[in-house]
């Protein structure tokens, strides 16, 4: 700005002006000097006529202490789309605002901003990092990410969903909350933080402050907010020193004062994350940190004093916790100690152990506890006098064991009685405490058949309203569950309510007015109390045909109810008006739905194709597309995920937040041989992550989401078709209704599912299998005796050690186990020799891939022991010999083999996928060790690849692009090691001449078609490779049934030895003898054995329907012995096949069968999970030993050379190693 | 107006907020960091990258004042938009203690902030002389002796250049404010 001369004179003037003491004299000398110009006279009178400014701008211009607190002050900046309002508090990394978004929505958010950037590297990482971290996270109880990023001003920030609500402790006070409720509150955050730990993040800092409750339609709900300090526990982005760097630089000593030290709030800290080792947190340190939420929600104080005033050091406060025990609860409540003192003192304990080892190992389980305490179940926490056990158990079965109670003696019985009596008195306090259980805990539950509607209510905990169960008694199909809460079955205790002039297709529950609401097919809808028999407050006649489902608004206010005349109309629940009626197709709509945010709508009809809708016009706004066959189903889940599964079978998934992209198909048929699959029903678990599907033909398909994807985990056949389904609140048990009118209960384990399956009407029997587990031995003679009495059998009570090793082979390789015999494979040495360490242990991974190191290695030498031991044996015929291999080999995930080899080192070993379309969705679970050293994948989208373990840079390469998967592998001939001979399955429409035998050679990776196999243009099937170098194949030559063949290949030779004609279509069993000359299978209801070296074969008719049967030839391969459905034992002479005895099993029938070397003792495994001995000779049973409770049985028995060990794997999973002495027959 | 004063800008000033930012919440935890200090440290660190760029920035006192005018700006920019947004958000500034003082509380003075730096801007290419004396009372916070003794003149002088800069900086508010 060029200098003006009047302008600088003006200011010389005014200073001069200012240097005359009276206004007098400051005229006198305007006068005196401005007369000549009359502007600048103006300017300086109106800057004098402006008064004193002296201070005024004073004001204005901050003191140094107003400086800071503006560099701090954040409040206005704009940061990206987002204002900040208000200053919410200060994490670890930063602090948090209120922030108001303009666009592309208008709305509230949080927003944490990390001020500054002075070291770019570490700290941009770690925000980084956050921020995938917390974009991981998708569950209602979780604050939801929106936005991440870092802005040009310099700020890097993560906008998080707004939680308007109160701290969980002071809402706990300020709504004078039970122990009850609190619990409940208390299970929603556990699994908040479960739900992080299975994506792999570590809270860190979980406090009051940080759990946060909000009232969602009028329900209380937790937020967990600040995973501010989460850290992924697997992530490496920052190393210690650069925490360090961290630490000293910008912190300033504020966070990390010393080293790596964790941030964490101290009197909610666990121990370890006071040690300067950060290695040292791991999700076992959020299991304190509950522990420490719960007991200030039961005490309403914190477990330790800190007091910052004092300046105590974090480190003099850890010593403090590591020193001084815990004050119990129960010690420190002033309303409530009665109640805490047992169970809660324990459970509150147990998680807040200063060794991380002795507490809980998982969310999932404190949360098991504090549900069994809500159930009045025994929990694990404590070591607990045995009658207390014994009681809860009593509490809970008094039904089913009433009838056990007329074998015991009086004495006993009197004594039990007035121990029972004492506790009830005892307990009559606690049920007083749960009477005010809230709306939200009770929820209608019905079980509809036709034209009547069904309740069952729980008597055990009847007076507390909290727990109804559903059931459908009788032979109808259970049309619809619905149900939230669910304790125990007691097939007795069924209540009519009332019934429909039709049939009823559809009900639901409105928990909160306690009523269930059905819909007949004479279009009907009825409101009835669910609690009062025979009370309807509304009756709607709908006018819409049949109904085909009905569906409630997120706020309860609406009910819709979807027409076979093509409409959806929509009900005011309170005074029953039609509000809206929605023309949706021609014909009929089979089922509608609202997203859980409101808003959306959706509508599932034979129009194919699903629709969705907008709320609240109800305008179309995508036409979801599927096959031209009808949608029979749909769900929405907690996230707008999608699903809809049509009549032809096939079930997809999309989701409602994008429409338009592709959504993912899965073809749950289960069987080749079976036809088309309905889906009937499928539903999604409350948090969204499980989906359940069910078929007309009795399959269970339960999927879980796996990054995003849902994959089949479990699969599990009924006798009848599947109609409905229901998970619990907790999602650790699923009811399943079938067209028989039975209701199945299963068990969902903490991970995956499932162990074990519950059929109500056995349910005494299988009642809390999980208790029976856990509790292991000191519960086995209770257990015995309930077996006992609920049978009605008199043998003796066996009470012998249960020597158990048990193996969880779950989640990926269950399917496999079930379908494929040779999951044992790799787990025998080229001796034959079974070697435990070597076994697929995918729960390892679930651990390792937490980070959690210790658990791997614990169990690791476990196994390890347990491979001393095992050495002494072989499991002579659970495969065909091996090559040694170096480790125990198993799929982390889609891309990467991890292995352990002996010096327990992990490596993983990346699949890369080559340009050439590989493996599409190479499933690594499916993959052979042969060789040594080489690996291959077998991959489900087709081809395969072989990788070299001992080589670093392994390159995979290409086998064949197929569309299918490949079917099996035969191993290498010892002549030439490096040739594997494998097939696929062939497709549909493939052309019925193609090849699909190939023989690869696997050092240059060429597969060429095998042309010495016969042309076959059916299925194959492998029944067994009966010595190296010869296999014998199933397979249909033509397009009848009636032209099956068996033939036996020889590999050396890569020719045909025999063929041989058989008829008829199924095969199931394949043991191999011994000697590895004879077969057997059984072919619908014929037995046959085939001499491999002769061809010939012997067939033996059986009297019983196709079923899978277990026989086994004798160690001498002169004898074989099968299992026959009608409870009896036959034995063949394998020459002739003259019968040379028969024998009555006790019990169900045998699903596996095994000799000792000698041939005189015969071991059974039943349905039943019961393992019985036969003397061959006595032909009589030596002994029974009651394994395993599980209705899926013991699927495989070996006894070990020497006969001192026997090895049974049961149906889900387990393997248990049984001294033989504990049988009685040594 | 922040490239023609001279300031620093982008990535060095956001580097400079951030470590001042640093250096004061360690100050005020500790109690022991003087402002001064913390302007000497921030130089300190800063000055190679200072050289580099800025030339009239080498003493500790132009990047001192340079600093704590920007901060100036920005506080009183961020309050302007707060307001703005509260609007937007649908609430009611009036409920916010910090709007409701006298004289229009916060925003007004957030207003006049921003005037006051219109108005220097004007003002120092006018009146050096003036101008070094509202740059030691404004931003070192000098008092009128210690003023004098850093600029060499007398007390007298120091008191009515600043009497005078301040009447002309408020009339030039003024007359901003009716624009």
């Amino acid at each position: 700005m060029p200098q003006s001369t009047p302008q600088r004179s003006v200011l010389v003037i005014l200073e001069t002006l200012l240097g005359l003491d009276s206004l007098e004299e400051r005229e006198a000398w305007i006068r005196e000097n401005l007369s000549a110009a009359p502007e600048i006279e103006q300017e300086i009178r109106k800057l004098l006529s402006s008064g004193s400014a002296a201070g005024a701008l004073d004001d204005l211009v901050p003191t140094m202490e107003q400086l800071g607190e503006y560099l701090r002050d954040l409040r206005g900046e704009e940061i990206g789309p987002y204002v900040l309002l208000e200053k919410l508090g200060s994490g670890g990394m930063g602090d948090v605002y209120l922030a108001h978004q303009n666009t592309p929505i208008k709305r509230l958010v949080a927003i944490k901003v990390l001020h500054g950037d002075l070291d770019e590297q570490v700290e941009i990482k770690r925000f980084q990092r956050e921020q995938q971290v917390l974009a991981r996270l998708q569950h209602p109880n979780i604050a939801h990410i929106y936005d991440a990023g870092k802005v040009d001003s310099g700020y890097s920030y993560i906008a998080m969903e707004y939680v308007n609500g109160l701290q969980f402790h002071e809402y706990c006070r300020r709504y004078n909350l039970s122990i009850r409720e609190r619990l409940e509150l208390f299970i929603q955050c556990c699994w908040a933080i479960e739900h992080a730990h299975q994506k792999g993040i570590i809270h860190r800092d979980i406090k009051p402050s940080n759990v946060l409750v909000t009232q969602v339609n009028q329900v209380a709900s937790i937020k967990v907010i600040d995973f501010g300090i989460a850290k992924a526990q697997w992530s490496d982005t920052y190393s210690e020193e650069s925490i360090r760097t961290l630490g000293e630089r910008v912190l300033g000593g504020e966070i990390l004062t010393e080293g790596g030290r964790s941030p964490g709030t101290p009197p909610f800290m666990s121990p370890e994350q006071g040690s300067l080792d950060p290695h040292m947190v791991d999700t076992r340190s959020d299991v304190y940190s509950l522990g420490a939420l719960l007991y200030t929600l039961l005490t309403d104080c914190e477990p330790y004093d800190w007091d910052t005033r004092e300046g105590r050091s974090v480190d003099e406060f850890i010593k403090t916790v590591k020193t001084k025990p815990l004050e119990l609860p129960s010690k420190r409540s002033v309303v409530w100690a009665s109640q805490l003192r047992g169970d809660l003192d324990a459970i509150v304990s147990k998680a807040m152990e200063i060794e991380p080892h002795s507490r809980y190992q998982s969310v999932s389980e404190l949360i098991e506890d504090v549900n069994c305490y809500q159930h009045e179940l025994p929990i694990r926490a404590v070591m607990q006098s045995p009658w207390r056990r014994t009681y809860k158990f009593v509490r809970r079965n008094r039904i089913a064991l009433g009838a056990g109670f007329l074998v015991i003696s009086s004495l006993v019985i009197g004594l039990l009685f007035s121990i029972f009596h004492w506790l009830r008195a005892r307990d009559s306090e606690r049920v007083a405490t749960q009477s005010r259980v809230g709306a939200y805990i009770l929820a209608g539950s019905l079980g509809l058949r036709q034209g009547s509607v069904q309740i069952v209510k729980d008597s055990l905990v009847k007076s507390s309203k909290d727990s109804w169960v559903p059931t459908a008694v009788g032979s109808d199909r259970v049309q619809r569950l619905d149900w939230r809460l669910l304790n125990s079955l007691q097939p007795n205790q069924s209540e009519l309510l009332g019934e429909t002039d039709g049939k009823i297709y559809f009900g639901l529950s409105i928990p909160e007015r306690r009523e269930l609401v059905v819909a007949d097919n004479r279009s009907n809808i009825v409101f009835m109390d669910a609690e009062t028999p025979g009370m309807r407050r509304l009756e709607i006649v709908a006018g819409q045909k049949d109904i085909n489902g009905l569906a409630l608004s997120p706020d309860h206010r609406t009910v819709a109810s979807a027409g076979d005349d093509g409409s959806v109309k929509f009900w005011d629940v309170e005074t029953g008006q039609l509000q809206r009626t929605l023309r949706v197709s021609s014909e009929h709509v089979f089922q509608c739905k609202w997203s859980a945010n409101g808003q959306f709508f959706c509508t599932a009809g034979n129009e194919p194709g699903l629709f969705v809708w907008s709320v609240p016009n109800y305008e179309l706004v995508h036409k979801l597309p599927s096959s031209e066959i009808d949608l029979e189903c749909m769900d929405i889940g907690p996230q707008g995920q999608l699903v809809y599964g049509a009549a032809d079978g096939i079930v997809r998934i999309g989701s409602l937040d994008g429409l338009d992209q592709q959504v993912q198909s899965l073809v749950l048929t289960m069987s080749r041989v079976t036809h088309v699959n309905r889906c009937s029903v499928v539903l999604f678990s409350h948090s969204g992550d499980m989906l359940g599907v069910g078929l007309d033909n009795g399959f269970l398909v339960l999927l879980r989401r796996i990054a995003g994807v849902y994959k089949p985990v479990e699969r599990i056949k009924f006798r009848s078709g599947v109609t409905s389904l229901a998970f619990s609140s907790d999602e650790k048990r699923l009811a399943i209704g079938d067209t028989l009118g039975n209701l199945h209960l299963l068990q969902l384990q903490e991970h995956w599912p499932m162990t074990s399956t519950i059929n109500f009407r056995r349910f005494y029997l299988e009642a809390h299998p999980s208790v029976f587990l856990r509790a292991g031995q000191e519960y086995a003679s209770l257990w015995d005796y309930v077996t006992k009495a609920t049978q009605g059998a008199t043998r003796e009570s066996v009470s012998g050690e249960l020597d158990r090793v048990e193996l969880e082979l779950n989640d990926y390789s269950l399917p496999k186990l079930q379908y494929n015999e040779n999951y044992v494979r790799e787990w025998l040495d080229e001796n034959g020799e079974f070697h435990p360490e070597w076994v697929e242990f995918p729960t390892f991974v679930q651990f390792k891939e937490k980070g959690i190191e210790l658990h791997f290695s614990e169990r690791f030498s476990e196994w390890k022991e347990a491979g001393k031991l095992g050495e002494q044996f072989s499991l002579r015929s659970w495969g065909p010999h091996r090559k040694r291999i170096s480790g125990v080999f198993w799929g982390a995930d889609e891309t990467s083999i991890k292995t352990l080899s002996e010096d327990r080192t992990v490596r993983s070993l990346e699949l890369r996928y080559s340009g050439a379309g590989l493996v599409q969705q190479a499933s690594v679970d499916n993959f052979i060790v042969f060789n040594g050293d080489r690996v291959m994948v077998n991959g489900a989208g087709g081809g395969a690849l072989v990788l070299n373990l001992s080589d670093t840079d392994s390159r995979p390469v290409s086998v064949e692009n197929f569309d299918r998967e490949i079917a099996a592998v035969i191993y290498p001939t010892p002549g030439h090691p490096d040739v594997v001979y494998g097939w696929r399955t062939p497709r549909e429409a493939e052309s019925r001449r193609s090849q699909k035998f190939f023989r690869l050679n696997t050092r240059d990776m060429v597969a060429e078609p095998l042309t010495s196999m016969p042309v076959i243009d059916s299925l194959w099937q492998l029944l067994g490779v009966v010595s190296r170098e010869r296999l014998v194949l199933f397979y249909r030559s033509g397009e009848s049934s009636e032209d099956s063949s068996l033939v036996c290949w020889n590999a050396q030779t890569e020719e045909v030895e025999w063929k041989i004609g058989v008829s008829g279509e199924k095969c199931f069993v394949r043991p191999v003898s011994d000697c590895g000359r004879f077969i057997a299978f059984v072919i619908e209801n014929t037995l046959h054995w085939v001499d491999v070296d002769t061809g010939k074969m012997i067939r033996i008719e059986l009297e019983l329907d196709n079923r899978e049967l277990a026989c086994a030839f004798s160690p001498d391969s002169k004898y074989i012995v099968t299992s026959l459905n009608i409870n009896l034992l036959r034995c063949y002479r394998v020459s002739d096949g003259g019968l040379e005895w028969s024998l009555q099993v006790a019990g169900p029938e045998a699903l596996d069968i095994d000799w000792s070397q000698d041939g005189q003792t015969l071991v059974a495994v039943g349905l039943d999970g019961v393992l019985r001995t036969y003397d061959t000779t006595l032909r009589q049973m030596t002994s029974e030993f009651a394994l395993f409770n599980s209705d899926r049985g013991i699927e495989k028995v070996k006894l070990s050379p020497k006969e001192d060990w026997l090895f049974v794997k049961s149906r889900n999973g387990s393997l248990y190693r049984i001294p033989c002495k504990s049988l009685g027959d040594h | 107006m922040g490239e023609k004063m001279g300031f620093p800008s982008g990535g060095l000033y956001a580097e400079l907020r951030a470590l001042a930012y640093a250096l004061m919440r360690r100050e005020n935890r500790r109690h022991t960091l003087s402002p001064t200090d913390l302007f000497h440290e921030a130089y300190v660190r800063l000055r190679p990258r200072i050289e580099e760029n800025f030339e009239e920035l080498r003493s500790t006192k132009a990047l001192f004042i340079v600093t704590m005018r920007r901060i100036l700006i920005d506080h009183a920019r961020r309050r302007i938009s707060r307001e703005k947004a509260l609007r937007g958000a649908g609430l009611d500034p009036q409920r916010f203690s910090d709007f409701l003082d006298a004289n229009g509380g916060e925003l007004r003075k957030a207003q006049r902030l921003l005037l006051l730096e219109e108005a220097l801007e004007t003002f120092y290419p006018s009146f050096p002389e003036h101008a070094k004396v509202v740059e030691n009372r404004f931003f070192q916070r000098m008092t009128i002796p210690q003023c004098a003794t850093a600029l060499g003149i007398s007390e007298a002088t120091v008191q009515r250049r600043w009497e005078a800069s301040e009447m002309w900086l408020i009339d030039k508010i003024r007359e901003l404010e009716q624009r």
